[in-house]
């Protein structure tokens, strides 16, 4: 997905049409688009947060004084995945 | 438009981590001069002896670095266990991916509800190149829905 990633970027910045041509208008409906996404998804089973289950983290734990959480990404019966800092 | 379209994120693989996620925000700058954000899945605690996943995202890295699907593909950067009240997790430390295409599509809905041809065709050859590096190379097949690919 990365080489979409960059196409899209590079649209955005030379054509400005696959994107508002207003930064706040672009900034605001992908936002609340991405909030919409995750809200009609149910959030991880807060009840599996147990013995077995998953781990509780925090904004702003670190794991191996190297990993430092930004913010939650998403999650699934299995894991929950965070948006790290890798200091390292 | 440099300015607007800041940074667009996802992470995660497969059916363990569908959540899109998008974000443009004054924070950007300080992300990406780091270079250095990266998805940290961390496992339920009762399937983390099971190594399996980490076994294969090794593979998938290490098995053809030439290949061109290489680098198409979300690749495993460190992995580690960690103890916690609940017990011990495995923690895969992930690239962190761009944005799904059912959230690139939401996210320009407005403008036209198909995503431009240059990028259908962009996502299609790029997904037949990391799909023939993991059936060639890597011998691995996806099992799952096929859907999540899209999500």
């Amino acid at each position: 997905m990365r080489s979409l990633f960059r196409l899209t970027r590079r649209q955005a910045s030379t054509t400005g049409s696959f994107v508002s041509t207003s930064g706040t208008i672009a900034l605001t409906t992908i936002r609340s688009q991405a909030g919409t996404l995750q809200s009609r998804m149910a959030q991880e089973p807060l009840e599996e947060y147990k013995a077995g289950g998953y781990h509780s983290v925090k904004i702003g734990d670190r794991f191996q004084s190297r990993y430092s959480i930004i913010e939650k990404l998403g999650w699934g019966m299995y894991s929950t995945v965070w948006l790290a800092l890798d200091s390292a | 438009m440099g300015h607007v379209f800041h940074r667009l994120a996802r992470a995660g693989l497969c059916v363990n981590s569908t959540s899109g996620y998008a974000l443009f925000d004054d924070r950007d700058e300080f992300f990406c001069s780091t270079n250095s954000r990266v998805a940290l899945k961390i496992l339920v605690a009762k399937y983390s002896a099971d190594l399996e996943e980490a076994a294969k995202l090794e593979a998938i890295r290490d098995c053809n670095p030439h290949h061109p699907g290489h680098a198409r593909v979300g690749q495993l950067l460190d992995y580690f266990e960690h103890q916690g009240p609940h017990g011990t997790h495995t923690c895969l430390v992930l690239e962190l991916l761009g944005p799904s295409v059912h959230l690139l599509q939401h996210a320009t809905a407005a403008h036209s509800p198909f995503l431009p041809m240059e990028v259908v065709k962009q996502i299609s050859r790029d997904m037949l190149i990391a799909i023939d590096y993991m059936h060639t190379s890597c011998r691995l097949i996806h099992t799952g829905k096929s859907i999540n690919i899209f999500q």
